[in-house]
């Protein structure tokens, strides 16, 4: 159980995210829409404490979820990553087991089996050995699910994994969470696309600045809050 | 030629003078590769000129001037920070300040506290006549120390410098590892000032590194492709000095230099030029000369 309670954020004086509440039970795909700016990644980093928030509370199970970070996996968006950063596929995701495996000591041999799975299951356990700068967008977005992956979090934040993928990479981005939910986790992801995939969601969270609506897909994509939350646009 | 190599050997001055340049060649490649990969290179250069004030005063107080060079160069760092995250202002126009600034300083101290015997010239630009003993010592504990330290925690500060947010959301105390390099960034440079010379010792932290990056795809490969290149590039400098009388630091990073430049040619993967066949190696050329003439 997620729980968000008045989250504020503020870059320098102005507001980017006002008074935010809602929770989440386990076992949910959540979306989170909302225009450019409307302060979705900004959300999910103050979430996270990965930057200061002005007030608000997070709880995971009853605890803050700052205490709780290794139940956690975060995928940032892509611009965020250095794609030139000399580095492999298979240390990427092995990154992952960083804090399980924990100070002054070697990932395990279970450790490495985790990884190997996480490769094999979204299709990248040929290109382990490549940089990632010589991936394509969607294999550099595989990588990063399965950095998720092997992290066996109970909590997952995406944001935007769906930027600069074919249809194929799509449908294994969905399978795995479909199999994610199914182990009763919790996911959150931003997204833009408000296309066909809306009806993989189980709920829907409308921000800009502040929330404007949250629920099932019917009741959050009405032309009213669309309205409200994009200014003209209409879903096709 | 061999006489060319064992010659300067006989001077003690000069055997102190290699041991160190083999240990900087590997110190700087390790610490300047960690600097490249977070964009962090005019970071290090910030922190070798704003040690200047820091000698100056430990100096005067008679205290040992590594310390003082510590304490500026860390002090710098944390002043640069200070800026970004209370203003507006970008991380790069923070350095440039905080930069000319610290150096200002220190060159004012020095004449102004008298420490006159701090030779300027010689920690600007570098001088191996200066080398003791004890400058060799010095730079082995900091290399064994910084060597060790990075070794054992190298998985943090790998997800860490590629991948901060990610380091930080998984629950790493990213503070403390971020003021580790910091840190090592400052005992390096502090291990470099006699040979090298502050405004210099940019060159040897990120030269070696980014040749190796021309050359392997992984962090720690860079490291040690690096380290070849530290070496060769700081005992090749020390021999130019040697026999032209020209300062150490500039004869080092000119080797440095030169280095890279056969390399970013020569590479196998990336070189500019293997990667052209000969007919489109013309071509290539001509349409630099032509985007030249349009500028
Ligand atoms: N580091 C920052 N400093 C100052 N302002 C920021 C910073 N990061 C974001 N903002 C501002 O905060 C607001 C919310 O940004 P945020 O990145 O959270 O939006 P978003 O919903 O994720 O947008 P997008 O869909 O484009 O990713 C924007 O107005 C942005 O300009
Ligand atoms: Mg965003």
């Amino acid at each position: 159980m997620l729980q968000v309670q008045n989250l504020a954020v503020s870059y320098q004086g102005v507001c980017a995210v006002n008074s935010i509440s809602f929770s989440i039970e386990p076992g949910k795909l959540v979306g989170v829409i909302g225009p450019n700016g409307a302060g979705k990644s900004t959300m999910i980093k103050a979430m996270l404490g990965l930057i200061g928030s002005s007030s608000g509370v997070v709880k995971f199970y009853s605890r803050p979820l700052k205490q709780q970070l290794k139940q956690v996996a975060y995928v940032p968006q892509r611009s965020q990553i250095d794609w030139d950063y000399p580095i492999t596929v298979w240390n990427v995701v092995m990154m992952s087991r960083t804090v399980h495996t924990g100070w002054f000591k070697e990932p395990s041999y279970q450790s490495k089996e985790i990884v190997k799975a996480a490769l094999k299951r979204v299709g990248m356990w040929e290109l382990q050995n490549r940089q990632i700068g010589e991936l394509s967008g969607g294999q550099q977005q595989r990588v990063f699910l399965a950095r998720a992956l092997a992290q066996q979090a109970e909590l997952l934040f995406f944001d935007e994994p769906f930027t600069a993928i074919d249809k194929k990479t799509e449908e294994i981005v969905f399978e795995i969470f479909f199999e994610l939910k199914a182990q009763n986790k919790t996911l959150l992801v931003i997204s833009h696309d408000l296309g066909e995939n809306l009806s993989y969601y189980d709920r829907f969270l409308l921000m800009n600045k502040q929330m404007i609506a949250d629920g099932s897909k019917s009741e959050v994509l009405t032309a009213v809050n669309l309205q409200k939350a994009y200014g003209h646009l209409t879903i096709q | 030629m061999l006489d060319f190599l064992i010659e300067p050997l006989s001077f003690e001055f000069m055997r102190h003078a290699l041991a160190i340049a083999i240990l900087l060649g590997i110190l700087c490649s390790v610490v300047g590769s960690f600097l490249i990969v977070q964009h962090m290179g005019m970071m290090g250069d910030v922190i070798a000129h704003s040690v200047l004030p820091g000698l100056s005063i430990a100096f005067f107080l008679g205290i040992d001037i590594s310390i003082g060079a510590f304490i500026a160069g860390t002090l710098s760092a944390l002043v640069v920070a200070l800026i970004r995250s209370q203003s507006r202002l970008k991380v790069d126009t923070a350095m440039a300040l905080v930069l000319s600034s610290f150096l200002a300083l220190g060159v004012t101290l020095i004449k102004l506290l008298k420490t006159n015997k701090l030779d300027l010239h010689n920690i600007l630009f570098g001088d191996i006549l200066g080398v003791t003993p004890g400058d060799v010592w010095h730079t082995l504990a900091i290399t064994i120390t910084i060597l060790l330290l990075v070794k054992l925690f190298y998985k943090e500060l790998l997800f860490y410098t590629f991948d901060p947010l990610g380091a930080q959301a998984s629950g790493l105390p990213i503070t403390w590892i971020y003021l580790g390099l910091i840190a090592a960034i400052t005992l390096t440079v502090i291990a470099s000032m006699q040979t090298v010379g502050v405004l210099l010792i940019i060159s040897l932290l990120i030269g070696p590194g980014i040749t190796a990056y021309l050359l392997v795809k992984e962090l720690h490969l860079m490291m040690g492709v690096g380290a070849v290149v530290g070496i060769i590039a700081s005992v090749s400098g020390m021999y130019f000095s040697y026999y032209w009388d020209i300062p150490s630091g500039p004869a080092i990073v000119l080797v440095v230099f030169g280095l890279f430049l056969l390399t970013l040619l020569f590479s196998p993967s990336q070189g500019i030029l293997t990667r052209l066949s000969a007919t489109s190696r013309s071509a290539w050329i001509m349409q630099q000369l032509n985007y030249l003439k349009k500028r």
